[in-house]
């Protein structure tokens, strides 16, 4: 399994986030299952009215949004995309019905946030990518006051099961080359000294990704070239080798069957 | 002894019923909803629902002009699902317990939210009785939202009803709501006129981008002033021109009646066709729940009058194979098609693909030998639903994989969203074909404060509208929120 250090690699993979590829491939919530999953981790993790959330990774907002708005909190998004932190707090301003969300940029290996003043953090698919997942961890748990709430649902990838193909930035995009397994998250977790730990199989919602992706492929394949957008991806094209996607596509389906790719929710709480 | 048989006179012949026998089920007195048993009888083609109540005698009423149509489509019932959840025990029996209860036989495709009673119309028609009585508060409407999700895991529509929803000041927020916990679509159902006139709204309703379920009778005025008690062409299409203007995508929703629109179908459909705001027609026979004009139970409007009413006022554009049964709810309750609109061309997918093949499930249990036959068989379970929303993604994903081998499609989601049309005819149950076997296997539940998914037409029929409204406005006449 490849190893993606460095400020580098981390800028890379928010550009990929940014990109109108990922757009269209994903749409507007970059991870399985949408907000319905963002929903079910915000219900386990029991976030409430009026406490403080930090949502690590947070892209363009649209979970921080949707959780603050939901679950009445006050939600900080940090995230190392500058472009998406602009467009999170453009659309933060502009959103219709407004929410008690605000974004910084920043490294979430190194929050520029106070230590132990939020009720709940959480990471949408965001800790597979992450370089350093144990100091990613320890800072998630230290911006937790004690008794708060770590919530984590990532993709899961039993080790030794990644597809070669994937083994690279494509992989990286799909949130799969740096993933754990079940049990690592969990381990993970554990070895931060969180306790109470809960997971839950969301793998499901992998299946449905992987269609919503194909979809998007045989659109974009016949998109190509008359999109002015996508030449902005030029250089994305470059990082991402030519791949018989469709055929990809079946064998990712065919591993989530199998249990070796998968998507889980992990909770645990910060001993008080 | 003699005298009196030679009285009596004629040969002792046994004579035939002038019916066929189809089948037993349940359903409620018209009169005191008390539940009876009720036969289901063909006559002259025709099929009809015929019930005893020990109180109230014999009631009769047609539930379908057409019986062959009526029985082709028993195949298409696929087997529901069941939901997380559910909401009540199984006490007195269906439909006393709703809902959901654990013998309900499908989980929820579309839910409705009725967030107040009152409107800005007063129509002759209208089966939520629509006048003085509650109004939900934000939080109700929330709390109803997690208990859908609670219980679905992954919603997939939720429709703003009323009275009439758009009156409502919480009702931009409401559908955030609905957006913000991932539920796959909102729909608003409104009469309109908020959008014909009030351009802020109109602002935020596109912001927020809804599918509109847009009333719409027909295109003659005299129309509008017998269903609706008042001249709303001009209003209609000014809202719809609106619409299309902001980009919001709607859907034209015409009540059916006989002497009133029954003739105009094939006119409403073609104007949908055409119209830019437009993605689908929904045709409903009138309900004769709540308020109705006076109607003869065995002249009524049924789902076979408006297939027939589109084949013979669309010059040919549709024929009858056209229309097929939806197998999410029971088959009898709904019919849809699509067509793929591409400038004058207009194409049903059924002319693409022989969608009988995929979705009788009862005649075909083999899934025909093309490459893909098990997507396009969820594709098509996906269009042929009660949840499938016309302009959304999900739906125009759908269809192009339905599409793969009978129409060479080379268009993104996007182009397909302006361009696939939905037909659909739904025939909801009054008091005289209520039917416990469909309401068992319905798929559109009314939401309710407390917790419960009422599935409509149980809740239009047996008493549940009635007793949900009058505990809703008598606890916010105590100042409470229900």
């Amino acid at each position: 399994m490849a190893e993606y250090k460095g400020q580098e690699d981390k800028a890379c993979c928010a550009a990929l986030y940014q990109s109108h590829l990922a757009r269209m491939l994903l749409g507007d919530s970059l991870h399985p299952g949408g907000l319905r999953l963002t929903n079910r981790l915000g219900r386990l993790m029991r976030l409430s009215g009026h406490t403080w959330v930090a949502d690590l990774a947070s892209g363009r907002g649209a979970s921080a949004h949707a959780v603050a708005r939901t679950f009445h909190c006050k939600v900080v998004g940090i995230e190392y995309g500058r472009e998406a932190v602009a467009e999170a707090r453009f659309r933060a301003f502009h959103a219709p019905i407004p929410a008690d969300s605000w974004f910084v940029q920043g490294d979430a290996e190194a929050p520029p946030l106070k230590p132990a003043i939020f009720d709940g953090v959480f990471a949408e698919c965001s800790l597979s990518m992450f370089p350093d997942k144990k100091l990613a961890i320890s800072q998630a748990v230290s911006l937790l006051k004690p008794g708060g709430r770590l919530g984590i649902s990532d993709v899961t990838v039993e080790p030794g099961f990644l597809p070669k193909e994937l083994d690279n930035s494509l992989g990286q995009m799909l949130c799969v080359t740096g993933a754990l397994g079940v049990e690592g998250y969990a381990q993970l977790l554990s070895e931060a000294g969180l306790v109470r730990i809960y997971r839950e199989d969301a793998s499901e919602y992998v299946a449905e990704l992987l269609a919503k992706i194909k979809a998007g492929l045989a659109a974009i394949s016949a998109f190509t070239g008359t999109v002015q957008g996508l030449e902005q991806d030029r250089q994305l094209g470059q990082l991402v080798p030519a791949t018989d996607w469709n055929g990809l596509v079946e064998r990712l389906d065919q591993a989530v069957s199998a249990g070796h790719l998968g998507y889980w929710l992990y909770i645990g709480e910060k001993p008080g | 002894m003699e005298d009196s048989r030679s009285q009596l006179g004629g040969p002792r012949t046994k004579k035939d019923a002038d019916y066929i026998f189809h089948e037993l089920t349940r359903s409620i007195c018209p009169k005191c909803k008390r539940v009876i048993d009720a036969q289901i009888i063909i006559r002259d083609n025709r099929v009809y629902m015929k019930k005893r109540c020990p109180d109230h005698g014999w009631f009769e009423g047609i539930i379908s002009s057409d019986a062959k149509m009526y029985v082709d489509s028993v195949g298409f019932n696929k087997p529901g699902t069941i939901p997380l959840d559910f909401s009540t025990q199984v006490d007195q029996g269906c439909p006393l317990d709703c809902g959901l209860c654990p013998e309900h036989k499908q989980h929820i495709c579309l839910a409705l939210i009725e967030v107040n009673t009152g409107c800005n119309l007063n129509c002759p028609i209208c089966f939520a009785d629509a006048g003085a009585g509650y109004s939900l508060t934000l939080d109700q409407v929330e709390t109803m939202l997690d208990r859908y999700v609670e219980t679905e895991g992954n919603p997939e529509v939720v429709q703003f009803s009323g009275g009439e929803p758009t009156l409502h000041p919480d009702l931009p927020a409401m559908i955030q709501a609905a957006m913000d916990r991932g539920i796959g679509q909102a729909m608003v159902n409104t009469n309109g006129i908020r959008l014909a006139r009030d351009d802020r709204f109109l602002d935020l309703m596109a912001r927020l981008n809804p599918v509109i379920y847009f009333q719409f009778d027909g295109l003659r005025r005299e129309t509008y002033k017998t269903i609706r008690g008042e001249d709303l062409l001009d209003t209609k299409l000014q809202a719809l021109e609106r619409m299309a203007k902001v980009g919001l995508d709607a859907v034209l929703v015409a009540a059916i009646e006989y002497d009133v629109n029954i003739d105009e179908v094939g006119a409403i459909l073609e104007f949908g066709l055409e119209h830019p705001a437009v993605r689908g027609v929904v045709l409903q026979p009138v309900t004769h729940v709540g308020r109705h004009i006076p109607f003869d139970p065995m002249h009524r409007v049924t789902i076979p009058d408006v297939i027939h009413g589109i084949v013979e006022q669309t010059g040919g554009r549709f024929v009858l194979e056209d229309f097929v049964p939806v197998p999410c709810c029971f088959p009898t309750c709904q019919v849809n098609s699509y067509v793929y609109v591409d400038e004058e061309q207009v194409t049903p997918l059924p002319r693409l693909l022989k969608i009988e093949d995929y979705l009788d499930y009862i005649t075909n249990v083999a899934l025909p030998k093309v490459p893909d036959a098990a997507q396009i068989r969820q594709a098509l379970e996906g269009l042929w639903s009660a949840s499938a929303v016309p302009g959304s993604d999900k739906t125009a994903g759908q269809f192009q994989c339905a599409c793969g081998p009978g129409l060479d499609l080379p268009y993104g989601i996007d182009h397909l969203n302006k361009h696939i049309f939905q037909i659909a005819i739904k025939d909801f149950l009054d008091p005289y074909t209520f039917n416990v076997k469909q309401v068992m296997k319905c798929c559109v539940a009314v939401l309710v404060p407390d917790g419960r998914a009422i599935p409509f037409c149980a809740y239009n029929s047996v008493g549940y509208r009635e007793q949900v409204r009058e505990e809703l406005a008598e606890s916010q006449r105590q100042g409470g929120n229900g």
